[in-house]
């Protein structure tokens, strides 16, 4: 902290001290609010040690599975770190948004029911989607796409479907060569309210234009995971349950299985790969899975 | 069971050229290991008195370490001793030291919980059945492993004496939350006739994750300086459709200062979810071993989704066989050549 802002607390706080002592109704509430500032919550403090420049406070919360502990804790009354957790998604830092967006998706698998929190941040998590990626730090094992790719997926899957406005986000990283971007894109396009067949014909092009097997299984793993019943969709899966690729048929009995509208229909699909003299142990394995699923 | 090519089982063990010999075999095989010391099983088939009728670890040192998977691939390490007969080294006779270190990523708990999941009729909460296990290298469960025999430098002379490294994931069973009875899965619950069960029967959904993101550990020799290797990689659960993966990298530094002692150094760079243990010589390095302090859902989503890691220094001294026997039983320097 700079000589000048200490100065000026150690000011604050003796004006505070007088004003107490004259007691003048109105100063005196504005001036204990200065001495008393309303207390941070724990995961508020958390956030402003990380940016405190200390690396003493930093290293408390950077090592050791602190925060993620504190996360979990606080989630029960999360929505009062909202303004915390959706500022920090914009802060200059990119560790800051990078730790936003991973609580901001932790609500999405974890906790669906503060979804609230995930809607307060939606501007946010758009700006955060579409910043370039960025290295965290020197040895940080999350790939500079990670924050993006949180980002993506919050707007894809939060229980309260995608915010209009990332519409153009998913479109435009739809062919992203980074297989989990392009994979949240799609899902995000897919789960939309609106041009529901304009983008599952987006998606499906993506599909089937796919530059090579593992960027064709990931829009499948967005197909099977978006789990929005489309007879276009349900189709085009098909094509892929006897494909050249074993982890890519294997994805496509999920899709077909999330996507079929008629268990009957579903069922006729995945019984011919349990009975394909060419399918693989594995796929077979999967379809019998899914099968007993949807013949309860 | 095959032998080790161009030896079959009876082969006397000091009648085998001394190298690395890797025999990859579809029988199934837990783990086990063969020192100098105590029990071993062999499916090779190896005589273990010597060709003399003297005891084997007289004069060769023979270590073997499998992996437990379906395709189990084993590296068999046969050579000679260093003379330690005076309880020094004879940098006439020295051979390489040879080590194994491994990784590996394992859930503590019997089972967690995942996320809700709409596999099924009804929106249902799941569970994954887990490893249950704490720190130990040779307990065989696990999301993720990697292993390397290699020689470690030593006072005189090194030999680049690499195994081929071993690579594994673990399989992945879902079942619905309902399936728990006295908080436990019940063995029933592995019935395969109750597959892709939706209610209380039986597994809901199962899979073996990929390897693929796995970086294969290889091994630097630094003449008699010292060893490394790097243990890294990544690996999701292959079940659930949003599945955020599990990622390490250790990077290790091994030397011999002394023909009793092995100091391994490094740092331990590891995704805050799940345990982690880097072992050498089938001991636990301190810094290279992190237990989560939660199993919480909301915790493992943070840990796997960039709230936060684990940077752990790695410095540790780890005693070698000394000449009585005693010492980590992994390493397979010992006896004294008669």
């Amino acid at each position: 902290m700079k000589l000048k802002q200490v100065n000026s607390m150690v000011t604050m706080a003796k004006c505070a001290a007088i004003l107490l002592m004259i007691n003048i109704p109105g100063l005196t509430a504005m001036a204990q609010s200065q001495v008393h500032p309303p207390a941070k919550t724990p995961l508020a403090q958390a956030f402003a040690d990380l940016r405190s420049g200390n690396p003493k406070l930093i290293d408390k919360w950077n090592n050791g599975g602190t925060l993620a502990l504190l996360v979990e804790k606080e989630m029960p009354t999360i929505e009062k770190d909202t303004a915390t957790i959706c500022g920090a998604l914009a802060d200059p830092n990119p560790e800051m948004r990078l730790r936003a967006s991973a609580i901001l998706a932790t609500i999405v698998i974890a906790a669906p029911q503060h979804n609230s929190v995930v809607q307060a941040c939606f501007s946010n998590l758009i700006k955060a989607a579409s910043n370039p990626p960025v290295q965290t730090s020197k040895n940080s094992l999350f790939p500079p796409e990670q924050t993006r790719n949180n980002s993506l997926f919050v707007l894809a899957m939060n229980p309260a479907g995608p915010p209009p406005a990332a519409h153009s986000i998913f479109v435009a990283f739809l062919h992203s060569p980074n297989y989990r971007t392009q994979e949240c894109a799609a899902a995000g396009l897919l789960r939309e309210n609106t041009n529901r067949e304009a983008n599952q014909k987006l998606v499906l092009q993506a599909l089937d234009n796919a530059q090579d097997a593992k960027h064709r299984l990931n829009i499948l793993y967005a197909i099977a995971g978006a789990g929005v019943r489309s007879d276009i969709l349900f189709d085009d899966a098909q094509k892929y349950l006897f494909g050249p690729n074993q982890d890519v048929q294997t994805e496509a009995i999920n899709a077909v299985a999330a996507t079929g509208k008629d268990h009957a229909a579903v069922a006729s699909a995945l019984q011919a790969v349990v009975d394909s003299p060419t399918a693989t142990k594995e796929q077979k394995l999967r379809a019998r899975m899914v099968l007993g699923i949807k013949t309860q | 069971m095959p032998g080790i090519a161009p030896y079959g089982p009876t082969t006397y063990i000091d009648d085998i050229t001394p190298g690395i010999y890797t025999e990859t075999t579809d029988h199934v095989v837990d783990f086990f290991y063969v020192t100098s010391l105590g029990e071993f099983y062999d499916p090779y088939g190896f005589s273990m008195i010597d060709d003399d009728g003297g005891d084997y670890d007289s004069g060769y040192w023979y270590s073997v370490t499998v992996w437990g998977t379906y395709l189990a691939e084993a590296s068999v390490v046969v050579g000679q001793s260093y003379d330690s007969s005076n309880n020094t080294a004879n940098s006439a006779l020295q051979g390489p030291s040879i080590t194994t270190a491994s990784y590996q990523a394992f859930i503590p708990p019997a089972w967690i919980d995942g996320p809700s999941t709409a596999s099924c009729p009804v929106l249902q909460t799941v569970i994954y059945a887990s490893d249950n296990r704490g720190f130990d290298p040779q307990i065989e469960s696990y999301r993720a492993m990697q292993a390397i025999s290699m020689g470690i430098g030593g006072l005189t002379s090194v030999t680049p004496f690499t195994a081929p490294p071993v690579e594994a994931t673990g399989w992945t069973y879902q079942f619905s939350s309902a399936v728990l009875q006295n908080n436990q899965i019940p063995a029933t619950a592995y019935n395969w006739n109750y597959l892709g069960d939706c209610s209380s029967k039986g597994i809901n959904m199962l899979g073996h994750a990929s390897t693929s993101g796995m970086t294969e550990p290889g091994v630097i020799y630094n003449g008699t300086e010292s060893t490394q290797t790097t243990f890294s990689g990544s690996v999701s659960n292959p079940v659930p459709l949003w599945a955020f993966p599990i990622s390490w990298n250790a990077p290790l530094t091994l030397t011999e200062p002394s023909p009793t002692d092995l100091h391994v150094s490094g740092t331990l760079h590891a995704t805050c979810y799940p345990a982690h243990e880097v072992s050498v010589g089938g001991v636990d390095l301190s810094g290279g071993t992190w237990m989560p302090s939660s199993n919480n859902l909301a915790y493992v989503a943070g840990c796997l989704l960039g709230a936060e890691e684990v940077h752990q220094p790695i410095s540790q001294d780890i005693p070698l066989l000394a000449p009585n026997g005693s010492g980590f039983p992994l390493t397979t320097s010992s006896g004294g050549l008669q």
